[in-house]
């Protein structure tokens, strides 16, 4: 996903960077909070996100669409600060997991709409920064920013295949966290005193 | 799906930036643009504003520096143009709810202490008398208007007199000096609405009852005040205080008083201190006399200010009319001698002229004075050398009277007159003369030869 070079005599710029500021402020925290769990570095970020952005517009880029242009710089930001952090990459994840996301033909739509209904949504939410960050990521972006398959392919830059493999497998490791979590709950309270 | 869907946005939608935290990152963005602004060909290269279309919903583009200009603009004229504007304002003018409901509430809140307040009551009280007296010459003091202003005054004058009735609890002498200084405001206010009251009948223009409503309520006010309930030291600490503040005040005015102006204050402060060293030099003998006259200059003091910060006594009153210039005994003699020979030149048209008057009874009334206006002349020259002030009083009596005469028929002029020989000495001469002669038996008419 990149802005166009303008080559026409550019709309007006301030007008609509900050038309896109006070529509996506609150989606882009949002999803910079249960990426990273942290509220003020959030805030950082997502300020960072819109002077990348501007310093752009600057550099006589004209940005179509601001939602999945924002979306990429912030996503872009947050495997910054991942790396910073010096946590796993996103590849070397991929690789201790040792999956080939491109060979799971049966990961449609539906198969994940069906795992998706055995989860309980509130209870996802609380659990959801305990994922690491590869399906925290593609979950974040299906199921509380709203992205389509395609415009989440275009921000990580991974086919939609993938993407799809991903959030599979995103769900059913919250599954099994919960069910782990209920089960031990139960266990608690079956226990003598 | 659905379900989880929806219950994890709705989950998610929980976390928002607060109004506070949005407010600051949009200060730090638009911070940021402001630093980094466009390059000027794209800036230049800006449509005409147009709509920004959303998938949700329209915004209108207002950008960020006309916002924060009309803010600012609005956030000036709020706060600053229209409560000075509204101090101009005028019964039935728009703003002056503001000046009244708001700009006087918020100084009145200011004002710390029983007195302040008092002062401060009073003032509005002024402020109320000054609108009236504007809006009569203006011809738009309606019968109305005036009783809004009557009403307001009274308002006024029950809230100084409620901070008195505070005060006296825990001040009773700063009571009894603040009660004072509204009566004495009070008694100023209706002086100038009298002076300026043409006593015309046309409606709108006459201020003779709010006049009327102000000397009652002056008179009501003193007959409250006990200034016996006044200790001397304290009475001397608070005029100390208040000629301070007028030599302050006078400093102040100078660039717009005229230099006569000046003068005549100057004058008055003078006359002010030494009226209260005079109190003072007498209080331990006599201190319900030194408290009589500390009284007396505290009331001088008050109207002087008055004077000086209120441009409407300035204009409707002359100093002299409020604050009587106190003469030294220098310039009483002075006076003495001017007054004398003004009497001899008088007495001189009366003798030469009263054989050619034909009115029997306007002659025997002039003959039945002259002995009086001669023995007040006699008094005048004895208690000169040690009674300045019984002799100018005399000198005084006996001017008046032959001016008095002389208004009773047709009499020479002085021209036609041999001349006293009195009004042509030279003062320092006179003087000289008549103290020699004040200590011996030497009469008026002696003297004149």
């Amino acid at each position: 996903m990149k802005g166009q070079q303008s080559t026409t005599a550019g709309g007006n710029h301030e007008g609509r960077f900050l038309a896109a500021f006070t529509e996506y402020n609150d989606a882009l925290f949002r999803h910079a909070t249960l990426r990273i769990s942290d509220r003020e570095k959030a805030i950082d970020l997502v300020h960072d996100t819109f002077t990348k952005v501007w310093t752009y517009i600057r550099g006589g880029h004209d940005v179509e669409n601001f939602r999945p242009f924002l979306y990429k710089v912030l996503n872009n930001l947050i495997i910054d600060e991942y790396r910073k952090q010096k946590e796993a990459s996103l590849d070397a994840l991929l690789e201790r997991d040792g999956v080939d996301e491109g060979s799971f033909p049966e990961l449609s739509e539906s198969s994940v709409e069906a795992l998706a209904a055995t989860i309980d949504g509130k209870q996802a939410m609380n659990l959801i920064a305990t994922l690491p960050d590869v399906y925290r990521e593609v979950l974040i972006l299906r199921f509380v920013d709203g992205l389509g398959p395609r415009e989440m392919s275009t921000l990580i830059e991974e086919s939609e295949n993938v993407i799809s493999v991903r959030i599979h497998r995103g769900l059913k490791l919250l599954r099994d966290i919960i069910e782990t979590e209920t089960a031990n709950r139960e266990v608690n309270r079956l226990k003598p005193k | 799906m659905k379900r989880f869907s929806e219950k994890l946005k709705k989950q998610a939608d929980t976390i928002r930036l607060t109004m506070g935290e949005k407010a600051d990152l949009q200060a730090r963005v638009v911070s940021f643009m402001e630093y980094h602004p466009l390059p000027v060909e794209r800036a230049t290269k800006k449509s005409t504003p147009r709509s920004v279309s959303t998938e949700t919903f329209s915004l209108i583009r207002i950008p960020s520096q006309y916002f924060k200009l009309t803010a600012a603009a609005f956030a000036f004229l709020f706060v600053v143009g229209v409560p000075t504007l509204a101090e101009r304002a005028i019964p039935g003018d728009i703003l002056y709810p503001i000046k009244v409901q708001v700009n006087e509430e918020i100084r009145g809140s200011l004002k710390s202490g029983g007195y302040e307040k008092v002062v401060w009551e009073t003032q509005r009280l002024e402020r109320r008398v000054s609108e009236a007296r504007q809006l009569a010459q203006a011809g738009l003091l309606t019968p109305e208007v005036e009783a809004q202003v009557l009403e307001a005054v009274k308002v006024h004058q029950g809230a100084a007199e409620d901070e008195i009735a505070t005060l006296r609890t825990t001040d009773a002498e700063g009571a009894t000096l603040a009660q004072l200084t509204l009566a004495t405001a009070l008694d100023i206010q209706s002086a100038v609405l009298t002076a300026n009251d043409t006593a015309s009948t046309t409606t709108g223009m006459s201020t003779v009852a709010l006049a009327k409503v102000l000397l009652d309520g002056s008179r009501e006010v003193t007959g409250k005040g006990d200034v016996e309930t006044v200790s001397v030291e304290r009475l001397q600490a608070q005029l100390e205080i208040e000629t301070t503040r007028s030599y302050e005040l006078l400093k102040n005015i100078s660039p717009v008083a005229t230099e006569q102006e000046q003068k005549d204050i100057q004058r008055r402060l003078s006359d002010l201190d030494t009226k209260m060293k005079k109190a003072m030099a007498h209080s331990s003998e006599k201190p319900d006399e030194a408290k009589v006259e500390l009284r007396a200059a505290w009331a001088d003091v008050q109207r002087l200010i008055s004077f000086m910060t209120d441009i409407d006594v300035r204009a409707s009153l002359a100093i002299e009319s409020l604050v009587p210039v106190v003469l030294t005994d220098d310039e009483r003699m002075v006076a003495v001698i001017k007054l004398y020979a003004a009497t001899e030149a008088n007495l001189g048209r009366i003798t030469t002229g009263l054989p050619e008057l034909t009115d029997a009874g306007v002659v025997e009334k002039i003959t039945l004075t002259l002995p009086r206006i001669e023995e007040l002349l006699l008094t005048a020259t004895t208690t000169l050398g040690t009674d300045v002030i019984s002799a100018h009083n005399a000198v005084t009596e006996a001017r008046d009277l032959t001016e008095s005469l002389l208004g009773m028929g047709l009499f020479p002029s002085v021209s036609d007159i041999d001349v006293p020989p009195m009004a042509t000495t030279t003062e320092p001469e006179f003087i000289e003369e008549i103290i020699a002669t004040s200590t011996g038996t030497t009469t008026s008419r002696e003297i004149k030869r």
